[in-house]
């Protein structure tokens, strides 16, 4: 990915250089999704297995996928909002060998991020990938 | 406010805070619950142990080994004095609270229960004791009732009143909670249990930093508690039983030293308390428990509790002040406070707060039954030691009211 090619939050997300301001994007981020989301807050959608509680789910339109997934953490719920960005409208090649770290990496949030909440994120990554290979 | 001089000299006899002793604060280590730091004579005593000491204890009995197993029990016998039990024997050492949880709940379901008694933990319960007892009812076919609490977190006293039946044979339960702080009122209920000929294990770990352990006072059949909560190092739990139900209870574990006489079928077992203490223990950390209790003997107890105290009474107003925060429980805190805080889920306000470079817990602290029931996002815990400074304190506050900036 070159750096232009960046969604619009991730880009934004980027252009940002100190902590505080990146948390308050994350919160933000995190506060309209929660708000707006359509996400089902069902057992059914509900991703086992993160610190705080993360609901997950998925739509087909032809070969791509669109999902939708929101946390009770807002600081998750915004870091769900930059991976799905990266991740929705994309068909299921593209997901598969789509690399979270090197994103992460790229957006400078690798460093910020407490060794809980990376592997809460790539619990998530593996549940997306996992939906797209049952449907 | 400032914190008095005396906190301050108590404070440098911990290596961790050397290098962060400048102002202006800029970090606090609230989370005392989890771990204490260690202080410098336990410190010392590990490299002293490991460099003119090392042998291995009560096997052979070479000078160096006998030194070292005297040095060895005569720290038991220190720690017998410093719970006041009765005797030396009735200490065994394990490698935390959640083994000595352990190794009381396996040894009273293979020898004192029967399927159909009844066990009563409390809601409160760290899952050290809670999950052990949950899962060994489920074994041995116990039933287990779980202790009511009151408005204030603590065990409602009239409700365990009814609770307890003909069939109840052990309470299990903590004397200070560590997901709330609260105090519990262990003496009403140790006496209870007693009359009812039930036995009693308390699980000391929140309060031994905190307040002076009596145990022929409190009159319990057991009490256990991890020594990296008091200013010692992690791996050592103290183990306190009752000489009679020690007797009564089999060995845990199986291994060298807790045996006296092995043959091909048969093994008899040590006295006590080296029949629950298999395998080579934790030496060095008895020494750096022994140099620990030493240490805190040379202090002024009194004067550090109630500075403790005084502390927590201070944090405590301070959070009543905030309109947006709701504390758990307000009454009998004992080293630590949990609340929350509206708006915030508690991971996404430790997380921020550790940026700003304040240690403190959030989430369920090993007490889900609890947490889950009156604070689903889980709360956020500060947790103090004597050597906590009112600046850090303050200095929490401060960050705490720069969480709004993140709205
Ligand atoms: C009340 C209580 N019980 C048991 C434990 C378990 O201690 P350890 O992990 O040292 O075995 C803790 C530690 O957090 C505790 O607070």
């Amino acid at each position: 990915m070159k750096t232009t090619d960046f969604p619009k939050h991730a880009q934004q997300f980027i252009n940002i250089n100190n902590w505080q301001e990146q948390y308050r994007l994350l919160m933000k981020l995190g506060g309209d999704s929660n708000k707006t989301s359509q996400t089902d807050k069902t057992e059914k959608s509900l991703v086992h297995g993160c610190e705080s509680q993360v609901w997950l789910q998925v739509n087909q339109s032809g070969e791509r996928y669109q999902f939708s997934a929101i946390s009770d953490s807002r600081i998750v719920s915004g870091l769900i909002v930059l991976l799905l960005e990266a991740l929705n409208d994309k068909d299921k090649t593209y997901i598969e060998s789509f690399d979270l770290n090197n994103y992460f990496e790229q957006l400078g949030l690798s460093q910020q991020l407490s060794q809980s909440r990376t592997k809460g994120l790539c619990h998530i990554f593996e549940h997306i990938k996992q939906l797209t290979t049952e449907s | 406010m400032h914190t008095p001089d005396f906190i301050i000299d108590f404070r440098h006899q911990f290596p961790f805070f050397n290098n962060q002793l400048n102002s202006p604060i800029s970090q606090a280590y609230l989370d005392n619950a989890a771990t204490t730091h260690i202080c410098q004579p336990a410190l010392d005593s590990i490299a002293d142990y490991y460099q003119y000491h090392h042998a291995n204890v009560h096997r052979s009995s070479h000078q160096l080994a006998l030194g070292t197993s005297n040095q060895f029990e005569s720290i038991r016998q220190k720690t017998a004095d410093w719970l006041n039990a009765a005797e030396k024997d009735e200490i065994v050492w394990t490698k935390g609270a959640t083994e000595a949880a352990n190794l009381i709940a396996n040894g009273l379901c293979e020898s004192h229960l029967q399927a159909g008694d009844e066990i009563i933990i409390a809601l409160s319960e760290h899952h050290a004791h809670f999950v052990t007892w949950q899962q060994l009812a489920k074994k041995y076919q116990l039933e287990l009732t779980i202790a009511k609490l009151d408005e204030q977190l603590r065990i409602d006293l009239q409700a365990l009143h009814t609770q307890i039946s003909d069939k109840t044979r052990v309470i299990a339960l903590a004397h200070v909670n560590n997901a709330t702080g609260v105090k519990q009122p262990v003496e009403e209920i140790i006496e209870l249990a007693t009359n009812n000929n039930i036995i009693t294990i308390i699980d000391g770990s929140q309060a031994i930093n905190h307040m002076p352990i009596n145990v022929q006072q409190l009159a319990c059949d057991f009490y256990f508690f991890s020594a990296h909560k008091m200013y010692a190092g992690t791996g050592l739990g103290v183990c306190y039983g009752k000489k009679s139900r020690l007797i009564a209870l089999p060995p845990y574990q199986y291994g060298g030293e807790m045996v006296k006489q092995v043959s091909l079928t048969e093994s008899e077992f040590n006295q006590l308390p080296y029949k629950f203490e298999a395998g080579t223990p934790n030496i060095s950390g008895v020494f750096a428990l022994g140099a620990t209790l030493d240490f805190l003997a040379n202090q002024n107890l009194n004067k550090l509790r109630a500075y403790e105290h005084k502390l927590t009474e201070y944090l405590i107003e301070q959070l009543k002040k905030r309109s947006a925060i709701s504390l758990l429980a307000t009454e009998q805190l004992t080293g630590a406070v949990s609340f929350i805080i509206k708006d915030f889920h508690s991971a996404d306000a430790a997380e921020l707060l550790s940026q700003m470079g304040i240690a403190i817990r959030s989430g369920s602290h090993c007490a889900m039954p609890l947490i889950q029931s009156i604070a689903p996002g889980g709360s956020l815990r500060v947790s103090i030691a004597a050597y906590t400074l009112i600046e850090e304190i303050d200095y929490f506050l401060s960050c705490l009211d720069q969480l709004d900036d993140f709205l």
